[in-house]
C-alpha cells in the first residue's frame, strides 16, 4: 500500500523488485495484493465519493454534465458533445499531440504552432506547391491571422504571418521537407477529423454560469473540465497520510469495499528482463525504454 | 475478471507484474524528468526554484522590504505549489542563497545559510530570506500574460508554468540534477559575456560556436579557480557534452629557514574546504589522507588558515622539496583537480534533450520573444480597452448635454445605460464608464485630462503595433533591455581560463638534457650533466676524483638523458626504476647516494645490470642469464608498469640463483653464456621462447658440474670478439665466428684452455678491436690496456698474461672503457648499452691514488660473480 502519488509508484517498484528477487514465491503462491488508494474524494450530494482514477473521475464529473454543456467553435458554429463524441475527442487529441510533439522535435515549436493556428492546416495543405496556392489568396473572414510569402527557394519557403487583432508580425521558415513528413500528414488527418467533430477553435464551452475558452483542441479537454468541475468539492490526496483513519479504512482497506490488485507474473523471463532493465546498473537501456514509452504516462505528478 | 475477496463485498482484479512495473514505473521516471530534476531551457528552473522564487515573489518578498522567516517561505511553498518534503524545499532555498553554489544568487539571506566548509544552514526557524535583487529580474513582466500559468496540484491556485527570466539564467546560473536514466550537469557562466553572446547570436545566428566563444570563454565559476584546457569546453558547446578540468588556485610562498609553502586561495567549483559535516569529503582531508598514505611525502605541515577575508590553505613542503612537483601531484591525487562533465540536457517544449551552447541561446531568444510580444499585446490590449473607453467618455463631453439629460429622464441606471447605448451609439463598457462618471471630471481641467489622456494612448497604440508589426524590433527591445542587465549586474569573471592542454608535465619543466650516471661497488649513485662532466678535464670520474670510500670503485657507468627511465635489475631478479631526473644529481666529487636509499632493496639484494631507456621501445626483448645457467626472454614493453614500491619481478629466480645478466635484444640475436670453466655456448634466440615477467626462464646453459656457474651473458655477433680473462690475470681474445651456434641447454664450447695455474675464469666480455679495457683486480689493483694489446687466437688457444697480480690477489672484473672524448661512432657502437668503466685518467691506470681494499661483501659472493664493471 503506497502513496497515489508518483513517488508512490517509484516505492512500488522498489518493493516489488525486492519481493520478485529475493521472494518470488510469494508472487507466484498470489500472496501480494497492490492496495488502491484514492486518488479524489468528490462531494456529489450528500455523498462522499473516492476516485482511484483520473479517468474515473472525469467520468463522474461528466456524467451527467457532458450532454448539457453548449459548444461554440471559433467560426461561431455551436456542437454538442456527447459521451461517444467525447471519447472520440480524447482519441483525436492524443493522436494530434503526438503528432504535433514529433514534429515540433523536428523543426521546432513555432513553426508548428504557426500551422495549427493558421488556415494552413485548416484548409488541408499537404504539399508546398499548395501551400504557395493557398498564399497566393488572403485568408478567409475570421482567421486570427493573415500569412503572405515572402520568399521562397529550394529547401524552405518563408512567410510572414500577422495577426489581424494586434498587427503583431512573425516570420518562419518552413523546410520543405516537412510537408512530407508523415507525421505532417498524420496531423493534418487528425485535424480534419477534430474539425468535422468540434469545428474550428478557439472553442467556448458553456454550462450554466460558468463559461471557458480553449484556444486550440488540446484545450478543449481541458476546458471541458474546468466547466464540469465547477461548483463540485473535490480533494485530491497526495500521500495516505492526508486521510483520516477512517477514511483509509474505509477507502483503502476495508475488505467489504476495498479493491485489491493480485500480482500475476504472465512471463517469468519478461519480468526478469524488465527488472534488469528497470532497476540494473545499465543507464542506456533504461534511457530508451523511457524515450519509447513517454507518451504513455497515466499519472504525470509534478 | 474479478472475483469477490473472502469477505463480502470488495474486489480483487488481476494485475500482471510486468505490466504493473512497466506502467508504476514509467509515471515516476517522466515525472522526475519532466517534472522535478531537469530544468526548463527557457528559465533554467527546475519546479521547485520556479515555486520558491514564485511563492516568495507572491507573497511581497521583494529586496527593499524587510526578510521573512525562511520557514514562513517553505511553508508557503509546500501549502500552495509544491507537496513534497520540507526539509527539500528548504535546501533548495539555501542554496539559491549561497554565494559559493550560485554564480548569481537568486536569494538573498538573512543568517547563517552554510559555507564552502560544508557546515549545513542553520534550521529553517532562524533564518530569513527574501529575493536576490537579480531575481526580480526573473520575475519582471509575470503580471503582463507574457507566460502561461496551470493550476497548482490541488486546483486552488495558478501556478506559472516557467518564468519570464529577462536574463539568460540557465546558461548564467547552471544547472545539475539527476534525473532516471538521465542527468543533467550545466556549469554557471560570467553575466556579461552571457548577454554579449546572445546579443551576437540575435544580430547573426549563423556564428557558431567558435564566435560565441569570443564572447563567453568557457565556464565561470562562483568560487573562481581555474580551468585547465579548451578542448573541453569546445566540445561542451558544440555537442552538449565535455571534459572541462577545473582547478584550485594556488601559488608558492618562501617561508623561513629556506623552505616553501604552497597557498591554495580558491577552490575548485563544488569542492569543500573544511569538514563541516563530518564527512571526510573536504579538500583539506583529502590532502591529509595523502600525505598519511605517503602519497605526497614532500608535504611537511597543512593547515587552513581561512578567514573572514578570504581562502587561505597553507601547504607548507620539506626543505628540497619541489613546489610544482608537489603541486602536479596534488592535482592528480587530491581534489585540487575536478572534472566537471559537462552534460547539457534541459526541457524543451516539456522533452529532454541534450543541447549545445546555440541550441540555449536560441531557445532563449525564442522565449524571450514571446515574453515581449506577449507583454506587448498585454499592454495593447489595455490601453486599446481604455481608448475605448475613452472614446465613450468623449462622446459624452462632446454631447453633454443631451447625455444629462436622458440620463435625468430615466427611470433606473439599466435604462439609463441602454438609452446612452442606442442613442449615442455606445457600447455597454462606455455607457456605464458615462454613468460611473464623477461630477468633477467635467470641468475643464479634468475633460482636458481626457483628451489627452486619449491622444496619448492612441499614440501609444500606434508605437504597441509598430513593434508588433517589425519583428527586428521586438529583437531590438530583447538586446536593449539585456543591455540594461549587464549594465546593473554584470561583474566581472571570476574563474580563469589557461591554455595548457595536458597536465603539467613535470618532465616539461625539465629540461631534456644528457646526464652521466654512475654507481659504484658498493652502490653509490649519482649523476651529473655530461657537458660538466666534459669539462673536466682529466676525463673521467674513474675510481679516483670521486669521494668514495676506500675500496671503492665504479661498476656502472654509463651517459643517458634526464627523461630516459633507468631499470635497476637486482641480483634477486626484481627490478626497480627511476627516472633519471630522480636520482640525485651531485659533482664530481660528491659521493652520491647509497642505493639502498634510492631502491627498497631487500637484504643481500644488489644492483646487477642497469638499463636505461626512453619508453621501453628500444629493443623488443629482454634476454636474462642466471648463474645457473637459466635464461629468459621477456618482451620489453611488458616491464613498463608503474613499479610499485616493492619493485616488480624481472625474472623468477630459484633462492639458490642469482641473476648474472640483462641484455636487450631484436628477436634475431645470437646468444652467448660463458661459464667459469671455461666453455661458451651460443645458441640463437629463437631458441628461447618469449615468456612473461615472472617465469624462471628455461635452461641455456649446462653447467650442473662442480662448481661451475655462468660467468657473462652477451649478445654474439659475428663481427665481434669474445674477450676473457682468468682469475689469475690470463687473457685472450677469439672472434665470435668461430664459436658454432647450437642449441641451447649445452655446456658449451672451450673458449680457453684452462690451467690451475691460470685458474677459472674471471670475467667474459664481447668487444671490438678499438675498445679500451680496464681489469679491476680484487685488492684494487687497476689496469688498463687497449684491446688490440690482447692477443687473438683461436677457441681453445691458452692466454697470455694481461694483468700483474701480487700473489694474494686476483681479477674480480673487467670492463669496457669508455673515453668522453671518443667519436660518436664508437660511443654509438656501444651506445645502446652505453656503460663501461672511465679510466681514471688519460694518464693511465696507474694513477689510482686510492688502493681499494676488499670489500668483505664482494667476498663472500666470489669475485667474478657480481659481474662487476662489465660491459653490458
Amino acid at each position: 500500500m503506497c502513496d497515489a502519488d508518483v513517488d508512490g509508484a517509484h516505492i512500488r517498484t522498489l518493493i516489488l523488485t525486492f519481493l520478485f528477487r529475493e521472494m518470488r514465491g510469494l508472487i507466484e503462491a498470489g500472496y501480494v495484493y497492490l492496495a488502491k488508494a484514492p486518488l479524489y474524494k468528490v462531494r456529489a450530494g450528500n455523498k462522499d465519493l473516492y476516485i482511484e482514477k483520473e479517468s474515473e473521475l472525469e467520468e463522474l464529473l461528466l456524467r451527467d454534465k457532458l450532454e448539457k454543456m453548449e459548444g461554440v467553435d471559433g467560426r461561431g458554429a455551436s456542437f454538442k458533445l456527447t459521451h461517444a463524441k467525447w471519447q472520440k475527442l480524447l482519441r483525436l487529441v492524443k493522436q494530434y499531440e503526438g503528432w504535433g510533439s514529433s514534429l515540433r522535435a523536428e523543426y521546432g515549436h513555432e513553426a508548428v504552432t504557426f500551422l495549427q493556428q493558421t488556415h494552413v492546416i485548416d484548409e488541408g495543405v499537404d504539399s508546398p506547391e499548395s501551400l504557395l496556392a493557398l498564399l497566393k489568396e488572403k485568408a478567409p473572414e475570421g482567421e486570427p491571422f493573415d500569412v503572405e510569402l515572402v520568399s521562397e527557394s529550394e529547401g524552405q519557403i518563408v512567410v510572414k504571418c500577422v495577426e489581424r487583432k494586434t498587427g503583431s508580425a512573425t516570420t518562419h521558415r518552413l523546410s520543405r521537407s516537412l510537408f512530407a513528413t508523415p507525421e505532417y500528414r498524420g496531423l493534418v488527418k487528425v485535424h480534419d477529423e477534430l474539425k468535422s467533430l468540434v469545428g474550428t477553435p478557439p472553442f467556448t464551452v458553456r454550462l450554466g454560469k460558468k463559461e471557458e475558452t480553449a484556444l486550440s483542441f488540446e484545450d478543449l479537454h481541458k476546458a471541458v473540465m474546468d466547466v464540469a468541475k465547477e461548483g463540485v468539492q473535490m480533494q485530491r490526496f497526495k500521500g495516505l497520510g492526508e486521510m483520516n483513519p477512517d477514511q483509509l479504512f474505509d477507502t483503502t482497506m476495508d475488505p467489504g469495499r476495498r479493491t485489491l490488485q493480485k500480482v500475476h507474473i504472465e512471463d517469468a523471463a519478461a519480468a526478469d528482463e524488465i527488472f534488469s532493465m528497470l532497476m540494473g546498473e545499465k543507464v542506456e537501456p533504461r534511457r530508451i525504454f523511457i524515450e519509447r514509452h513517454a507518451r504513455e504516462v497515466t499519472n504525470l505528478d509534478v | 475478471m474479478s472475483s469477490m475477496d473472502t469477505l463480502s463485498g470488495g474486489s480483487i482484479e488481476p494485475r500482471y507484474l510486468e505490466e504493473e512495473m512497466r506502467s508504476s514505473y514509467i509515471d515516476y521516471a517522466m515525472s522526475v524528468i519532466v517534472g522535478r530534476a531537469l530544468p526548463d531551457v527557457r528559465d533554467g528552473l527546475k519546479p521547485v526554484h520556479r515555486r520558491v522564487l514564485y511563492a516568495m515573489y507572491d507573497t511581497g518578498l521583494q529586496p527593499t522590504r524587510p526578510y521573512d522567516k525562511s520557514a514562513a517561505v517553505v511553508g508557503e511553498v509546500m501549502k500552495n505549489f509544491h507537496p513534497h518534503g520540507d526539509a527539500a524545499i528548504y535546501d533548495t532555498l539555501v542554496r539559491l542563497a549561497q554565494d559559493f553554489a550560485m554564480r548569481y544568487p537568486l536569494v538573498d539571506g538573512q543568517g547563517n545559510f552554510g559555507s564552502i566548509d560544508n557546515d549545513p544552514a542553520a534550521a529553517m526557524r532562524y533564518t530569513e530570506a527574501r529575493l536576490a535583487r537579480i531575481a526580480t529580474e526573473m520575475l519582471r513582466d509575470l503580471e503582463s500574460d507574457t507566460v502561461d500559468w496551470a493550476p497548482n496540484y490541488s486546483e486552488r491556485r495558478l501556478e506559472p508554468l516557467v518564468l519570464p527570466s529577462r536574463f539568460p539564467n540557465l546558461i548564467v546560473n547552471g544547472a545539475t540534477g539527476i534525473a532516471v536514466g538521465m542527468a543533467t550537469n550545466i556549469p554557471p557562466h560570467n553575466l556579461r559575456e552571457t548577454i554579449d553572446a546572445v546579443i551576437a547570436y540575435i544580430d547573426d545566428d549563423t556564428i557558431g560556436v567558435p564566435g560565441l566563444m569570443k564572447h563567453i570563454k568557457g565556464p565561470d565559476f562562483p568560487t573562481g579557480g581555474l580551468i585547465v584546457g579548451r578542448q573541453g569546453i569546445k566540445d561542451a558547446y558544440e555537442t552538449g557534452r565535455g571534459r572541462v578540468v577545473v582547478r584550485a588556485r594556488a601559488h608558492v610562498e618562501p617561508l623561513r629557514q629556506g623552505k616553501e609553502a604552497i597557498i591554495v586561495t580558491e577552490m575548485p567549483y563544488q569542492v569543500t574546504k573544511g569538514d563541516g559535516r563530518n564527512d571526510g569529503t573536504g579538500l583539506i582531508k583529502k590532502i591529509a589522507e595523502a600525505v598519511h598514505d605517503k602519497r605526497i611525502p614532500e608535504i611537511s605541515d597543512l593547515r587552513d588558515e581561512s578567514d573572514k577575508s578570504g581562502t587561505r590553505i597553507v601547504i607548507e613542503l620539506k626543505r628540497d622539496a619541489i613546489p610544482t612537483v608537489v603541486l602536479n601531484k596534488l592535482y592528480k591525487r587530491t581534489t585540487m583537480q575536478t572534472t566537471f562533465g559537462v552534460n547539457m540536457v534541459a526541457l524543451v517544449d516539456g522533452v529532454p534533450r541534450t543541447l549545445g551552447l546555440e541550441a540555449l541561446i536560441k531557445n532563449y531568444i525564442d522565449h524571450q520573444r514571446d515574453v515581449i510580444v506577449r507583454r506587448t499585446k498585454h499592454e495593447l490590449r489595455r490601453a486599446e480597452a481604455r481608448a475605448h473607453i475613452l472614446e465613450g467618455l468623449l462622446i459624452a463631453l462632446d454631447n453633454l448635454d443631451a447625455v444629462i439629460e436622458l440620463i435625468r429622464a430615466s427611470r433606473d441606471p439599466d435604462t439609463a445605460r441602454d438609452g446612452l447605448m442606442s442613442n449615442f451609439d455606445l457600447t455597454r463598457e462606455q455607457a456605464q464608464a458615462i454613468l460611473d462618471l464623477r461630477l468633477q471630471r467635467l470641468t475643464a481641467l479634468e475633460s482636458g485630462k481626457i483628451k489627452q489622456e486619449h491622444a496619448d494612448l492612441l499614440e501609444r497604440i500606434k508605437e504597441l503595433r509598430d513593434i508588433l508589426g517589425d519583428e527586428s524590433r521586438v529583437l531590438d527591445l530583447i538586446k536593449e533591455e539585456l543591455l540594461e542587465i549587464k549594465a546593473t549586474y554584470g561583474d566581472d569573471r571570476r574563474t580563469e581560463i589557461t591554455a595548457s592542454e595536458e597536465d603539467i608535465d613535470i618532465e616539461d619543466l625539465i629540461a631534456d638534457q644528457q646526464m652521466v650516471i654512475a654507481i659504484t661497488k658498493s652502490g653509490y649513485i649519482k649523476s651529473l650533466p655530461l657537458d660538466t662532466y666534459r669539462k673536466q678535464k682529466r676525463g673521467g670520474i674513474g675510481v679516483t676524483g670521486m669521494d668514495m670510500k676506500e675500496d671503492d670503485y665504479i661498476e656502472h657507468l654509463f651517459v643517458t638523458s634526464t627523461h630516459d627511465f633507468l631499470l635497476f635489475f637486482t641480483n634477486r631478479g626484481k627490478v626497480y626504476r627511476q627516472k633519471v631526473y630522480e636520482l640525485p644529481e651531485a659533482s664530481r666529487t660528491a659521493r652520491g647516494r647509497a642505493l639502498v636509499n634510492l631502491l627498497p632493496l631487500r637484504e643481500g639484494e644488489r644492483v646487477q645490470a642497469v638499463r636505461s631507456t626512453r619508453d621501453f621501445s628500444d629493443g623488443k626483448y629482454l634476454v636474462f642469464a642466471t648463474r645457473k645457467g637459466m635464461v629468459k626472454k621477456t618482451e620489453f614493453a611488458s616491464y613498463n608498469t608503474p613499479i610499485k614500491a616493492d619493485g616488480i619481478i624481472a625474472i623468477k629466480i630459484r633462492d639458490d640463483d642469482e641473476l648474472v645478466a640483462v641484455r636487450r635484444t631484436d628477436g634475431d640475436d645470437d646468444i652467448i653464456m660463458v661459464s667459469r670453466s671455461g666453455q661458451a655456448a651460443r645458441f640463437s634466440e629463437k631458441q628461447v621462447r618469449p615468456m612473461g615477467r615472472d617465469t624462471s626462464g628455461v635452461r641455456g646453459m649446462n653447467v650442473s658440474r662442480g662448481d661451475n656457474y655462468v660467468l657473462a651473458m652477451d649478445i654474439a655477433r659475428d663481427d665481434t670478439e669474445l674477450l676473457v680473462v682468468t682469475e689469475n690475470g690470463y687473457g685472450k681474445r677469439t672472434a665470435v665466428a668461430e664459436y658454432p651456434v647450437k642449441g641451447r641447454g649445452t655446456m658449451g664450447v672451450k673458449t680457453i684452455t684452462l690451467t690451475e695455474k691460470k685458474g677459472g675464469l674471471a670475467g667474459a666480455l664481447i668487444v671490438r678491436e678499438h675498445h679500451e679495457l680496464v681489469f679491476i683486480s680484487h685488492n684494487g689493483m687497476v689496469q688498463r690496456t687497449g684491446v688490440r694489446g690482447i692477443s687473438k687466437v683461436g677457441r681453445p688457444g691458452q692466454g697470455v698474461r694481461v694483468m700483474n697480480l701480487r700473489d694474494d690477489d686476483h681479477v674480480s672484473a673487467v670492463a669496457l672503457v669508455m673515453e668522453t672524448n671518443t667519436s660518436a661512432q664508437v660511443q654509438g657502437e656501444i651506445a645502446d648499452d652505453a656503460e663501461g668503466t672511465i679510466a681514471a685518467s688519460a694518464d693511465g691506470a696507474g694513477e689510482t691514488g686510492e688502493t681499494p681494499e676488499a670489500d668483505g661483501t664482494d667476498g663472500a659472493n666470489g669475485a667474478s660473480a657480481d659481474g662487476a664493471g662489465e660491459a653490458e
